[in-house]
């Protein structure tokens, strides 16, 4: 935050509490132990696709915000029973596929070896199988688990979550970053 | 200039005093209406709200981010399944912002099998001025005489002249953004500078303009958020969660703006956890007493009496209470001797549109998150425009545009570097927001069967779309196509969604205004016709629903009626 909006924000009246500060029964919840729900076989296999599909660069990978302990909070509590059930088949198959192509299972495959599976995985099918749709699940909840985290958001997208102002029809290069 | 700190709300639990000169059942957009002003004009009042109180520092959460909460925004299903079944259709009753909507569990209603409605509610207090979508649009003549002109419902007692004041009164307080387009259909109001268009919209206003002659006409959308400091409440900061509350008040709520003002006058009480089970009725005067409330929490009952009550606990909840209020008088429910209470009730139909892809300026993109959008103003049998062959009234169209975030096929650093950077094309959508016909059909009842926490009757709701909204929904779906043609969009393609009733959020009537106590509960005054000191001032009294949102007008016709209860009883009427 920079110091006209927080200029802007004081002459508003607001107290500048830490945004933790409003959240203090979230946090709690938050902060709770991430479910322990998934075999290590299938955590094993989930940790190493989301490493493959968001690894660290110069900024955090998946494995970097805990995005497989999402996407296990997920598995566990939020989709419907018969989701999870096709689900976690669906992980197995992945890895079936991996050591019939490749020889080996998805943790211990190579980095070329892991982009030919993607790419196997997001072929565009008219029936895809269990492991195909377990795998775009997957990938949509990496993606968020990752996108959504704290790092991403204050350290990498540097979201402004009190902009200050809309601008309609702002130059591509100064969006999203610092301002 | 520094804002001045707003009042804090206090309530009382336990108030002294057991008479007032007037009660406000409800704290919503209607009901801190009525408080400020009835308190402003000298009457000590007792506003009751069913719901609990809100602290905006500990409540609002607009500002908490998805790393905040436990299931990333995704929501927590199971609960929302088990105790919101109904409340979680809306958008606004997710993980953020579900402690704003009523559980389902302890309020009931029914339907017929076939005929859903979604009921979507807020006890708390401010009600849904917390939740709302903050779009307002003054009626006009073409909406007042439309059921004169077609014959559908029965004819407002009232015109555009006689609300006009009272608009111009509601959006000075409020603060309303927008801009002035001189269109007799969409009279202008006293705005606050308008937000800005994107430059797709820009261009599609202008284009589309060109296309249709000048009678389709494309604006930014109108609403209760400040684009400037007004009255003592900050600009908007753009942070774009609006529904979730607003620390800053920038956006009107009954909490940041009628009920401190009501406070400041020192003739507030305002007491929360207080469900209105009915108006008792005093066969002496022939006028109401006062009201019975259950204490919320403990369910201890009392009674509060006043000279005036002014019913404003949302469209189907006060006309709840009135078929609820019954005695030797009334027998059928307070009110009613017309037969009409609880008929004629409506909602706008919406959402049948088209959306598409714009090409052009990918060098640009918003920053800020606009908490608004785009309105296309009615353009279907105005006065400048043919008549429709297919259905009478009209509708508006609301939308917006926006670039995302890129998402595709892939994996590894390439693939995460396009996500951390690249967007979209530009997107550009509008659908329908329909008027619904006044029919004798489309009733409300209280259910002999359900009862909710508190012991009351529950609603039965019945509801159904009718052939002249089917017409309208399919010409929303073909003009938004031909308008995002005209725009220069590509890949459009149609909203065609089976929205039930209810779920615009705009439920209206069952207490319609009349010229005559024959045909209609309320007359010109917001008054029963049978007890004139009770009043009915939400959605509750609409004859008829127009296509515009309808909040901005309950707050006029509930400014309107509080000046004139008082008026009244200065001169000894009431």
């Amino acid at each position: 935050m920079d110091v006209s909006r927080r200029t802007m924000l004081q002459l508003a009246g607001v107290a500048l509490l830490p945004a933790d500060a409003w959240t203090t029964e979230a946090h709690r919840r938050v902060n709770a132990a991430p479910p322990n729900f998934l075999r290590a076989d299938e955590r094993a296999i989930i940790a190493a696709i989301a490493d493959a599909i968001i690894p660290r660069t110069d900024t955090p990978g998946a494995l970097d915000v805990a995005a497989p302990a999402f996407v296990e909070l997920i598995v566990a509590e939020w989709v419907s029973d018969a989701d999870r059930e096709a689900f976690r088949r669906g992980i197995v198959e992945l890895d079936v596929h991996a050591v019939a192509t490749h020889g080996a299972s998805w943790p211990a495959l190579t980095l070329e070896q892991r982009m030919a599976e993607i790419a196997w995985a997001e072929e565009s099918a008219s029936t895809p199988t269990l492991g195909q749709r377990a795998f775009r699940r997957l990938k949509g909840w990496t993606v968020h688990g990752w996108m959504s985290s704290r790092r991403v958001q204050r350290e990498v997208l540097k979201t402004d979550i009190v902009p200050g102002r809309f601008d309609g029809c702002a130059p591509v290069a100064r969006a999203g970053g610092e301002d | 200039m520094p804002a001045r700190s707003l009042p804090q709300l206090s309530p009382h639990p336990q108030p002294q005093r057991r008479r007032y000169d007037a009660i406000v059942v409800g704290s919503g957009i209607a009901g801190g209406w009525a408080a400020k002003e009835l308190t402003e004009r000298g009457l000590q009042t007792l506003v009751l709200e069913a719901g609990g109180p809100i602290d905006p520092a500990r409540d609002y959460v607009e500002h908490v981010q998805p790393y905040d909460i436990k299931y990333r925004g995704y929501g927590d299903r199971a609960t929302l399944a088990r105790e919101q079944a109904v409340q979680r259709d809306c958008y606004a009753c997710d993980e953020y912002g579900s402690k704003f909507f009523v559980n389902d569990l302890e309020n009931p209603y029914t339907t017929p099998d076939d005929a859903p409605f979604k009921w979507i509610r807020g006890r708390q207090v401010g009600g849904r001025s917390l939740t709302w979508g903050r779009q307002v649009y003054r009626w006009s003549d073409l909406d007042f005489e439309a059921n004169a002109r077609d014959g559908h419902g029965n004819d407002w007692p009232i015109r555009y002249a006689d609300l006009a004041p009272w608009y111009t009164h509601v959006e000075r307080f409020i603060g309303v953004s927008g801009a002035s387009e001189g269109l007799e259909q969409l009279p202008d109001g006293s705005f606050l500078p308008p937000m800005q268009l994107t430059c797709v919209e820009q261009q599609a206003r202008e284009k589309i303009l060109t296309a249709f002659g000048g009678q389709r006409v494309m604006t930014i959308g109108r609403t209760a958020i400040l684009t400037q400091q007004h009255n003592g409440r900050a600009a908007c900061h753009y942070c774009g969660t609006c529904e979730r509350g607003c620390i800053t008040h920038s956006y009107f709520s009954s909490n940041g703006s009628t009920l401190p003002a009501a406070q400041r006058t020192g003739r507030l009480t305002l007491r929360p956890h207080s469900v209105v089970a009915e108006v008792i009725h005093d066969p002496r005067t022939g006028r109401a007493s006062g009201v019975r409330v259950i204490d919320g929490q403990t369910m201890q009952e009392m009674v509060f009496e006043a000279r005036v009550i002014f019913l404003c606990a949302s469209a189907f909840e006060s006309v709840r209470i009135l078929m609820h209020s019954k005695s030797a008088a009334h027998s059928n429910g307070m009110g009613n001797a017309s037969g009409t209470l609880g008929k004629y009730i409506m909602d706008h139909h919406m959402l049948w549109g088209a959306g598409g892809t714009m090409p052009g300026f990918e060098d640009r993109t918003t920053v800020g998150d606009r908490p608004n959008g785009i309105y296309v103003a009615r353009f279907r049998n105005t006065k400048s425009s043919s008549a429709s062959p297919d259905f009478v009234r009209g509708y508006g169209m609301q939308g917006g545009s926006g670039r995302g975030r890129w998402s595709g096929n892939g994996g590894g650093a390439a693939y995460k570097q396009r996500l951390l950077t690249e967007l979209t094309p530009w997107s550009i959508g509008i659908n329908g927001w329909g008027e619904t016909l006044p029919r004798e059909e489309n009733h409300l009842a209280l259910d002999p069967n359900v009862r909710d926490k508190w012991g009351i009757p529950a609603l039965r709701i019945s509801c159904k779309w009718g052939d002249n909204e089917r017409a309208m929904m399919r010409d929303m779906a073909t003009s938004a196509t031909e308008m995002l043609e005209a725009a220069g969009a590509i890949n459009i393609r149609q909203n065609r969604p089976d929205v039930p009733p209810g779920l615009c959020i705009h439920e209206m009537g069952g207490a319609r205004m009349g010229r005559t106590g024959d045909v209609a509960v309320v007359d010109a005054s917001n008054a029963l016709f049978e007890v004139p000191n009770v009043f009915v001032t939400d959605g509750a009294c609409m004859a008829s629903s127009a296509c515009q949102n309808p909040s901005i007008t309950y707050m006029a016709l509930t400014a309107r009626a509080a000046a004139g209860a008082v008026d009244r009883m200065n001169r000894g009427e009431l």
